[in-house]
């Protein structure tokens, strides 16, 4: 006969009388033990049952030896577990304890969805503070540059929308080699111009380019900058990543176009007329757009955020090129005033220009650390999904997303939350880690480029990316900054040497045999700047018929100041990139910042 | 008459260990057997039998298995070698202590049956474990 599977087979199978069964039924189901269980249980007593009928006992005795089957379930139930195998005892605690860490996982979701962060500081008062405010007081009272610069630039953003023909350069680039048609269009670009290319220059001029840091704009602006704002796509959050810094693009053009003056004016050039009372000689043009080319670079790096600062130095570089242009091709449109004027221009940047600018970065991690952690007792706290969600999204895929004060988990990740918090490192951790790598980043900058160990971009590439994600999406932007910053630096120290060779030229009808002739009288040579490569002084000397400055280049080899050839293109190269690098042949790859032509009697070569 | 509930706990065991030791017996065999030759002093119901009889299976003293054969299928329980082991130490204990009760009085020599609870107790574990013919 095949055992029955449930306690209601047992009691069919049984027969027994509907009391007794009653009584039967209602104790296996206070056991509130296992099915199988409850019917082994069943099976006995109705087997026990039908064994006192069967002996004559009647069924109102058994009902009544039987007793309330509340009391007989609880001792039956303490000694059926009992009965069962310690694994099994087990399954049961690990069960339990598995139930407890659900209801205390559950909570823990339920508190963290029910964290928001709070931040306590104004990180856009801060930025604020750290940036140079309009003078309040004085000859320049509320005196700001930047609402010079729109006016003057009104006509070109207009022209631009239709795709305005003035392009751009590189950080060491050969704008020598500006193709002709560029070179016409510029002309006809900047025809009739001169009053706005004025007006930029004295915008250049100003001591303070005030611009008002906020994360919307004002009318004047909103108006200025129209649909294409590139920075519209930010959250619309108080956070200082949302500050809108859109004029880059706009000082970046201004310096185009100051670049293409002096470009025009090297061309329209007649014989330097430096007697020529009232009229603006090309050698005063020049200088003029130079030296305003570096005020639109300070302005650049005002706000101390570091794209600024990529784009102050970018301009340097542009400015550096079109000096040196100017020295190879065209030195005598310069008068030694001029010269003098220039080489000033470039020896005054602050040597703060050439150190990353840490401090904005920092500022603005730290800012959305407090917008997308909690805060505890101690000053950490712990990620919260929606609140990262609503600063991330913008910035990885643009679009709107809700502030990351009063943004709402949804509730896959609010089940997440305890997990985040306790995958993704905390406030403190983060901050600390961002503080070890800003320092690795500085340190890497202060050296030579060919000493440099890549540690920072080492370490950034195996950033845990699920442990740290705001450093993931933050940090690897500002690894190649050293390197921009140490080739402009080079590239703009080379025109006070530039210009001293020109002065010596002028004195003694030769260049000079070294760089150390240049030193050590007034109103020369201060320094032997540093090659950005090795950190040596720079190398000066006769090849290949010509009188060169250069640097050893990326390979670090002196291949004494000859030309390079691109291995690509076949054509020679003054600023071969990383990619001459490490080649096996011994192709040269110096980068020349200085190509002058030889003295006509080759007892006067140096 | 029946005994205490913390007597019985300290019986109930011992007996049924006893019962089985002569071969193996069903829920309502040893429930009468116990009544039947401790003359109603041991009977126990069913809230105190099975529970019994399922602790003395965790302990792994006696085993069970289901009979299927016949019209009513029963479950029998068996001594294990532990439960053999067990009644032994068990028995010798309440040897001694019978002794004990009775060199101080506590146990009347030749009668079974006393006046308090503790007596009868200790005499109906006596008539379990002793000899049949002795308890005359």
């Amino acid at each position: 006969m095949k055992p029955p599977r449930t306690v209601a087979e047992v009691l069919a199978a049984a027969n027994l009388p509907e009391p007794l069964a009653a009584r039967v039924r209602e104790t296996v189901r206070r056991t509130r033990l296992r099915r199988r269980e409850r019917v082994e249980i069943a099976r006995e007593l109705a087997a026990h049952m039908q064994a006192g009928l069967d002996a004559g006992t009647s069924v109102a005795e058994q009902a009544e030896a039987f007793g309330d089957p509340r009391t007989v379930a609880r001792p039956l139930r303490q000694a059926a577990r009992r009965r069962r195998s310690p694994l099994d005892r087990a399954a049961v605690v690990a069960a339990k304890l598995a139930g407890v860490a659900v209801l205390l996982y559950g909570i823990a979701a339920v508190r963290i969805a029910t964290l928001r962060p709070t931040p306590d500081f104004d990180g856009i008062e801060r930025l604020r503070a750290m940036t140079p405010a309009v003078p309040q007081s004085g000859d320049n009272a509320g005196a700001a540059a930047w609402p010079a610069y729109r006016e003057a630039l009104a006509w070109s953003r207009r022209e631009r929308d239709g795709g305005f023909p003035i392009t751009g350069s590189v950080v060491l680039g050969d704008v020598a080699d500006a193709d002709a048609a560029a070179f016409a269009a510029d002309r006809e670009a900047l025809r009739g111009r001169a009053a706005e290319l004025e007006a930029i220059r004295r915008a250049a001029a100003m001591p303070v380019f005030g611009w008002p840091v906020d994360v919307t704009l004002d009318a004047a602006d909103r108006a200025y900058f129209g649909e294409t704002d590139p920075t519209a796509s930010l959250p619309a959050t108080s956070l200082v990543i949302g500050v809108q810094l859109p004029y880059f693009n706009e000082l970046r053009h201004a310096a185009r176009l100051l670049a293409a003056e002096i470009r025009l004016a090297t061309d329209d050039a007649a014989p330097a007329a430096p007697d020529a009372p009232g009229t603006t000689t090309p050698g005063d043009r020049i200088t003029e757009n130079l030296l305003a080319m570096l005020g639109i670079a300070r302005h650049s790096g005002e706000v101390p955020v570091l794209i600024g600062q990529l784009v102050e130095v970018a301009i340097i570089a542009l400015a550096g090129n079109e000096a040196v242009r100017v020295l190879e091709t065209n030195p005598s449109l310069l008068t030694d005033a001029n010269l003098d004027r220039i080489a000033a221009g470039f020896a005054a940047i602050a040597p703060e220009t050439w150190v990353p600018r840490i401090e904005g970065e920092r500022l603005m991690l730290e800012d959305m650390v407090q917008h997308v952690y909690s805060t505890d007792a101690d000053g950490d706290g712990v990620l919260l999904p929606a609140a990262f969600q609503s600063v991330a999204t913008p910035l990885q895929s643009g679009g709107d997303a809700p502030s990351p004060l009063t943004a709402r988990p949804s509730l896959m990740a609010m089940l997440g939350g305890p997990i985040s918090a306790a995958v993704i490192a905390g406030a403190k951790e983060t901050l600390d880690e961002a503080d070890r790598l800003y320092a690795l980043l500085l340190a890497e900058a202060e050296r030579p480029l060919l000493e440099q160990t890549g540690a920072y971009d080492a370490e950034v590439e195996q950033l845990n990316r699920v442990r740290l994600p705001l450093l993931a999406l933050l940090m690897p932007a500002i690894g190649r900054v050293g390197e921009q910053l140490a080739i402009v630096r080079m590239n703009a120290e080379r025109i006070p040497v530039a210009v001293a060779i020109e002065r010596h030229r002028r004195q003694h009808g030769r260049p000079p045999a070294d760089l150390e002739a240049l030193l050590g009288q007034p109103g020369e040579l201060e320094r032997i700047p540093a090659d950005a490569w090795d950190g040596q002084r720079l190398r000066y000397g006769a090849t290949d018929g010509r009188v060169r400055l250069w640097s050893v280049g990326p390979d670090g080899r002196d291949d004494g100041g000859r030309l390079a050839t691109d291995p690509l293109t076949g054509e020679p190269e003054r600023f071969p990139s990383r990619r001459f690098a490490g080649r096996g042949d011994a192709k040269p790859a110096d980068v020349i910042l200085l190509d002058l032509p030889a003295p006509e009697s080759a007892a006067e070569t140096p | 008459m029946t005994i205490e509930r913390e007597l019985m706990r300290g019986a109930g065991p011992v007996a049924v260990l006893k019962l089985l030791e002569r071969g193996e017996m069903y829920g309502y065999e040893i429930s009468e057997a116990l009544s039947r030759r401790t003359d109603g002093l041991l009977q126990m119901g069913q809230s105190t039998l099975y529970p019994m009889l399922y602790n003395l299976e965790a302990k792994g003293l006696i085993e069970a298995s289901w009979n299927e054969e016949g019209p009513r299928p029963r479950k029998y329980y068996r001594l294990t070698r532990d439960g053999r082991g067990r009644l032994a130490e068990d028995s010798r204990q309440w040897n001694l202590t019978v002794s004990a009760m009775r060199s101080l009085g506590v146990v009347q020599r030749g009668l079974a049956f006393g006046r308090s609870v503790c007596v009868a107790a200790v005499a109906a574990i006596a008539a379990i474990s002793a000899p049949a013919a002795s308890l005359a």
